[in-house]
């Protein structure tokens, strides 16, 4: 009974380490991905010219709300302030 | 430890019981200590900033046909003004901070940066902030040079008023060179750890909260919220590298993933389960998201933001939906409805937001925001491409990306490749939309509940009291959070007034609330990748149906909104389109 359970045991610990390995194998193929795919995925698809102003610019081309996008913060202003105190205007808009 | 049988039992004992209570009065504790924080601490000087800043540029408007440089400061001292930045703002939302970008040299910079590496950096960027400085002090000089010889000859020298508006643009780009520059060179040390730790325990806490009420073990989820919570902090991380951020591939998505590795290779442990609770997670969010949804905001580009956005993505909403159920015959409506929300709204928002209100499957809300995020990806760099080849105005081009490009970030890179005027005109448009997200909702919310569900429901007693008690019961409560955080804010930013507003609104309690929205909605993600078998997604996307959903979709999103901005911008509001040129 006791050498049976020590087998099944192991065989269960054998199962475990297996699904670990398989998790971090997954993480490293996702890391691997994000550092060397999505690079050469932009150069492969003709972006990298487009990329490197995103980049550059620091810009957050994902965030999927207004609030998260930080150059919305100069942009709303600017475009307001554009059409409100519009140069050459003989009538400013009163507020 | 909770034990729910031992607490009184009272009429109202439902609001302290359910999910959608819970987010409400969450939301609500965190918009008040937000208010709290921001309508008490305004910047030094601020009303004379602002009305000084007004004169000016009202003056400045009349004097000269272009923005003078005095326009241009005016606007910037009014623009720096700013909630955020006040000392109590700061020190709390320190502890809100994700991880940060890195690129391949440095992935530990994601999450810490020491003294010396700060220095390092600093000292590294110390040239170049000199030599940036000293290329903004000639460009002023060259612009002061070029408006005074503009205004001797009082403005009617068109050479003369092109050449200082020349002048004036380049020193424009000097400066924004020179703070981008100044940014590297003030490089601070952080630590994020410490900071993500402080928030884990504080949002275990709160969360904690609700589910004791909700008669769930506290302890239980205590252990398990660590877990969650650290899924949703290594999509940060993976979100952060720079080329993720480049293909707009977000940390929602790298939640998602992250959740699927796990629960799909060792399986998400039991101990784990109490912590992961999508709903929770999206309907707190979203009635923070609530307070950041500013119907003022409808009006910025005048009538042909208001044609764009909410003539157009109504139109194009309601005709996919359409074009789903009747022609594609998708099973499911909510799939259906959370794609088409998503295409024809602004993306990952409205797909979260239509979901949560229909009631949607998480995979369904993952088969979305994955379709989005795809088409998104491609679509931010191909529109700019086709806009430039066709010599495209840029403030239709910039009203065409802004009503079809999913993601605002996605809509400001786009805008940004185009060039300034595409790119402001873009991310309004963008925003305008943004706003409709609190109309969609409850308008979906409420024809789930007086429609699509009524055939689910035995019909024993036919009154109107009974009818609406139905509904009533039916229709999710937190959008009623969701949509009286967005009237509350709107009527606090109307009363405070447009300049007060974007310092203590703008820049103060939505920079403070958005922070907080990550998070939530990272847990929410994270939550939904370790509850979900990846086999699964197989039955929700049969025949491909939800991608030639997306695809009519957006065809017809693209060729109404050209339509749309054209005939506005073009030939009905060209003074306008005049005006943003400028």
């Amino acid at each position: 009974m006791y050498a049976l359970r020590e087998f099944l045991t192991t065989q269960r610990n054998g199962l475990r380490l297996n699904k670990y390995l398989k998790l971090i194998l997954s993480l490293v193929l996702l890391y691997t991905f994000v550092t060397v795919g999505l690079p050469n995925l932009s150069k492969l698809a003709g972006f990298t010219k487009q990329h490197q102003i995103i980049i550059d610019e620091k810009i957050e081309a994902g965030a999927w709300f207004y609030i998260f996008v930080e150059q919305i913060r100069e942009i709303e202003p600017r475009v307001s302030h554009t059409l409100k105190y519009s140069p050459g205007s003989q009538s400013i808009s009163k507020d | 430890m909770s034990n729910p049988t031992t607490k009184p039992e009272g009429k109202y004992s439902f609001l302290l019981k359910h999910e959608d209570y819970w987010a409400i009065w969450l939301g609500a504790i965190i918009l008040i200590f937000s208010m709290f924080i921001f309508f008490g601490n305004s910047p030094a000087n601020m009303d004379k900033i602002i009305a000084d800043s007004n004169a000016t540029m009202k003056a400045e408007a009349e004097k000269a046909p272009f923005k003078t440089m005095a326009w241009f400061d005016a606007n910037a001292a009014k623009t720096n003004l700013k909630g955020s930045s006040a000392p109590l703002a700061k020190s709390v939302t320190k502890y809100f901070a994700v991880p940060a970008t890195w690129s391949n040299d440095n992935p530990m910079k994601s999450f810490f940066l020491s003294d010396s590496d700060a220095k390092a950096k600093s000292a590294a960027s110390a040239d170049k902030y000199a030599q940036t400085k000293a290329a903004t002090a000639k460009a002023k000089d060259a612009a002061s040079v070029a408006e005074k010889a503009a205004s001797s000859a009082g403005f009617k020298d068109t050479t003369l008023n092109k050449e200082a508006d020349t002048k004036i643009a380049a020193w424009q780009k000097a400066k924004a060179a020179e703070a981008k520059a100044k940014t590297a060179a003030e490089t601070k040390p952080y630590n994020y750890l410490v900071t993500m730790l402080v928030l884990l325990i504080a949002l275990a806490i709160l969360f904690a909260v609700g589910r004791y009420f909700m008669g769930d073990s506290v302890g239980k989820f205590l252990v398990a919220f660590p877990a969650v919570f650290i899924v949703a902090a290594l999509s940060f991380f993976i979100g952060g590298h720079e080329f993720a951020k480049a293909w707009g591939l977000e940390y929602v998505m790298w939640a998602i993933i992250l959740g699927f590795l796990v629960s799909n290779t060792i399986g998400t442990p039991k101990w784990i389960m109490p912590a992961v609770q999508t709903e929770y997670y999206i309907k707190t969010g979203l009635v923070l998201m609530g307070a950041t949804i500013l119907m003022n905001k409808i009006l910025l580009i005048g009538i042909p933001g208001i044609f764009v956005t909410w003539v157009v993505t109504p139109i194009v909403l309601i005709t996919t939906f359409w074009f789903g159920q009747k022609i594609l015959k998708i099973e499911s409506p909510t799939l259906n409805i959370v794609i088409s929300a998503d295409m024809s709204v602004s993306g990952v928002s409205a797909a979260i937001s239509a979901a949560a209100a229909c009631r949607a499957k998480k995979e369904e809300l993952t088969l979305a925001v994955g379709i989005s995020i795809a088409f998104t990806a491609v679509m931010m760099v191909v529109m700019p491409m086709v806009i430039k080849a066709l010599g495209m105005n840029p403030v239709l081009g910039g009203a065409w990306i802004g009503g079809t490009v999913d993601s605002t970030g996605a809509v400001v890179a786009a805008g940004e490749i185009l060039g300034p005027v595409a790119r402001d005109v873009a991310a309004t448009i963008k925003m305008i939309q943004n706003i409709l997200i609190g109309l969609m909702a409850f308008g979906i919310a409420a024809y789930w509940a007086l429609v699509v569900e009524v055939d689910k429901t035995r019909k024993v007693d036919l009154s109107f009291s009974a009818a609406m008690r139905e509904v009533w019961d039916r229709f999710p409560k937190f959008v009623l959070g969701f949509i009286g955080a967005s009237i509350l804010f709107t009527f606090i930013y109307s009363g405070m007034g447009a300049d007060t507003s974007k310092v203590l609104i703008d820049n103060g309690t939505s920079s403070f609330l958005g922070s907080l929205q990550k998070w939530f909605f990272a847990l929410a993600f994270a939550s939904i990748g370790l509850s979900t078998n990846f086999r699964e997604f197989g039955k929700y996307f049969k025949g491909g149906k939800p991608a030639i959903l997306y695809v009519c979709g957006q065809s017809f999103n693209l060729a109404l909104t050209f339509v749309m901005g054209y005939i506005m911008f073009m030939k009905i509001f060209p003074s306008i389109t005049a005006k943003l040129m400028m």
